[in-house]
């Protein structure tokens, strides 16, 4: 088993037709474990339906999805961060009349036992400890009790990863994490995310080439819905086809 | 918007809480004046039931009951539309159905009341299940059309069945005996039967106030803010709206078992679209979500009709009238509305602020 040991996930031949157009054209990938793993890729390269495929919110039409060597090919979203999968998302995705706190305390009760969610809310000390580290480590302290609606840009996103790290992932794919960041902000969050790859598996999927440069030990880079070229950044930077189908893109 | 996450402008923390500590605190702010409100209501209740009893009343009594009564039904649209953020408009068929399962149970099995609480029970837990099952599966706008239609068909049906005495109903229902062992009345008792369903209508509120503070119920409440992202922490939206559902029916069930101890009959206009809208209206106007809010609306909607039909027959406009004022200058209803007032005082006492 030791293949399924260090590669954390896996997808075979993964394809997918909407209509006449195959959005996602037989793509194997292979996540080692630990470090950051990146996903790039001109718009419309199928980066984002990549990720719904591998997330369960979209079913392959073709192809299977390995985590931990278990195949969870179609396997219901809820399911899927239980298992250890969770994802963040590229427009953030919160609860915006819930408070900062809540936001965690919510994330971190979902895979609680059920006999738990009668009882009053305090009386889940677990979900409550993994929230309160959670608002901590995010530097979202001051801001706990806020409503997550309200809160800047920048500390936004940092509660959108916060929040999907709530589940304990083994593996967190991040749907580009700075968007939309200001300049200081994206490199407070990249400085973060890797932070969170010396604990976790990452896999980042970005628009932006600079800053997967820097922070992934491999780079997979999609176009047109096929995988186009994987390995260390330099290499793949150097790559012929990937200057053309990407950079001649921009 | 400001773009820079290290400037932060936030209220005092008070030292060494934690964060949990603030939140739970921030939480008790906000049901502060609900709390409040609904201590205000049932005491209220209590001494209108004493004062009325003593007097004599019959009518203002059984008003009364009918009041409370329908506010159980307009609780049913709290949970779902409140809490899950489901609208419903067919919460009149579970309080039909437990009104006809009331009032069958009454006239064929057996006098008692508490058969009729278990039978009701019952009827709203299988009825919620089967339209829940249907109703769930759409979302928004959808739902609230297949609620509809699902209240329309099952009316239609009982207005054509003439073993269920079709379009007249069910008339003759004994009067019922309510023991609880140490106290018993009757329910041609006016002010006996009121604090009878008063009980069950503060068992019910303090069931579902409880519920609010669980993790079930902020899982509902995260349904309604953001049902997409739930799966992806693990939760079932699905499931979760199921429960609201038939929790939702039950309760709506529950009040129609009491209503043809008060009424002696039962009619298919109870699971009419006016029976379902009035919950809503009673809803709406006491506060979406706030629980006690929708008990304080349907007291002033069934008072309101009751003053207004000795004057002109056109209720419904008057009602109608008092909807859409609601609707546009209090949106969060007349509860929501003293919430947020509260909510901003005790920011701008302790110095701090949004």
């Amino acid at each position: 088993m030791s293949s399924a040991d260090d590669i954390v996930l896996e997808t075979r031949g993964l394809s997918v037709n909407f209509g006449g157009l195959r959005a996602v054209d037989n793509v194997d990938i292979a996540v080692r474990r630990g470090g950051i793993t990146s996903i790039i890729g001109p718009n419309g390269a199928g980066k984002s339906t990549f990720y719904n495929l591998v997330t369960g919110a979209i079913r392959p039409t073709a192809g299977k999805v390995f985590l931990e060597g278990r195949e969870i090919t179609g396997t219901p979203t809820h399911k899927l961060s239980a298992m250890g999968l969770s994802r963040s998302f590229q427009i953030t995705n919160l609860f915006p009349q819930s408070t900062v706190f809540e936001n965690l305390r919510l994330a971190a009760h979902a895979l609680e036992p059920w006999s738990l969610s009668l009882l009053p809310v305090g009386r889940a000390k677990r979900a409550e400890a993994k929230a309160e580290a959670l608002v901590e480590r995010f530097g979202l302290g001051s801001k706990a009790t806020e409503m997550a609606g309200h809160l800047s840009h920048g500390e936004q996103r940092r509660l959108e990863i916060a929040v999907a790290l709530a589940c304990d992932p083994k593996i967190l794919i991040l749907d580009e994490p700075t968007q939309g960041m200001s300049h200081t902000d994206t490199e407070e969050a990249s400085r973060m995310v890797r932070d969170l790859s010396k604990e976790i598996t990452i896999v980042l999927i970005e628009h932006d080439i600079d800053i997967v440069m820097d922070l992934s030990h491999t780079v997979v880079v999609l176009a047109q819905g096929r995988k186009l070229a994987e390995g260390p950044p330099a290499a793949v930077r150097a790559n012929k086809d990937v200057q053309t189908a990407y950079f001649g893109a921009h | 918007m400001a773009d820079d996450g290290s400037v932060t402008t936030s209220a005092p923390r008070s030292a060494g809480a934690t964060a949990a500590v603030r939140a739970y605190a921030q939480e008790r702010i906000e049901w502060r004046a609900l709390n409040i409100a609904s201590i205000v209501f049932f005491a209220g209740a209590v001494a209108f039931g004493v004062a009325y009893g003593l007097k004599g009343d019959t009518f203002y009594l059984r008003l009364a009951t009918e009041a409370l009564i329908f506010g159980a039904v307009a609780l049913s649209v709290d949970i779902l539309l409140g809490f899950a953020g489901l609208l419903s408009l067919g919460q009149a068929l579970y309080f039909g159905l437990g009104a006809y399962a009331g009032a069958l149970v009454l006239k064929q099995v057996s006098e008692s009341f508490w058969l009729v609480m278990g039978v009701s029970i019952l009827v709203g837990v299988l009825s919620g299940l089967i339209g829940g099952l249907i109703a769930i599966r759409a979302r928004g706008v959808y739902f609230a059309l297949i609620t509809y239609g699902l209240a329309q068909i099952v009316a239609k049906v009982i207005y054509n069945t003439r073993e269920l005495g079709a379009s007249d109903g069910i008339t003759g229902i004994p009067i019922v005996n309510v023991s609880f062992g140490f106290w018993q009345t009757k329910a041609d008792n006016p002010a006996g039967f009121f604090f009878v369903v008063l009980a069950v209508i503060a068992i019910i509120y303090l069931g579902l106030l409880y519920l609010s503070g669980t993790p079930f119920g902020r899982a509902l409440s995260g349904v309604r803010i953001n049902e997409n992202r739930m799966p992806f922490l693990g939760y079932r939206p699905d499931r979760l709206k199921l429960a609201a559902f038939v929790l939702a029916s039950t309760i709506a069930s529950i009040a129609g078992g009491l209503y043809p101890m008060l009424r002696g009959f039962v009619s298919p206009e109870l699971m009419y679209f006016d029976a379902s809208t009035n919950a809503i209206v009673a809803t709406m106007i006491g506060g979406t979500g706030t629980l006690i809010g929708p008990l304080y609306g349907s007291v002033i909607l069934v008072f309101l009709k009751s003053m207004i039909g000795t004057i002109t027959t056109h209720q419904i406009m008057v009602i109608g009238a008092l909807f859409m004022i609601v609707v546009i200058f209090f949106p969060r209803g007349l509860l929501g509305y003293l919430r947020e007032i509260v909510v901003a005082r005790s920011r701008t006492k302790d110095g701090g602020g949004p």
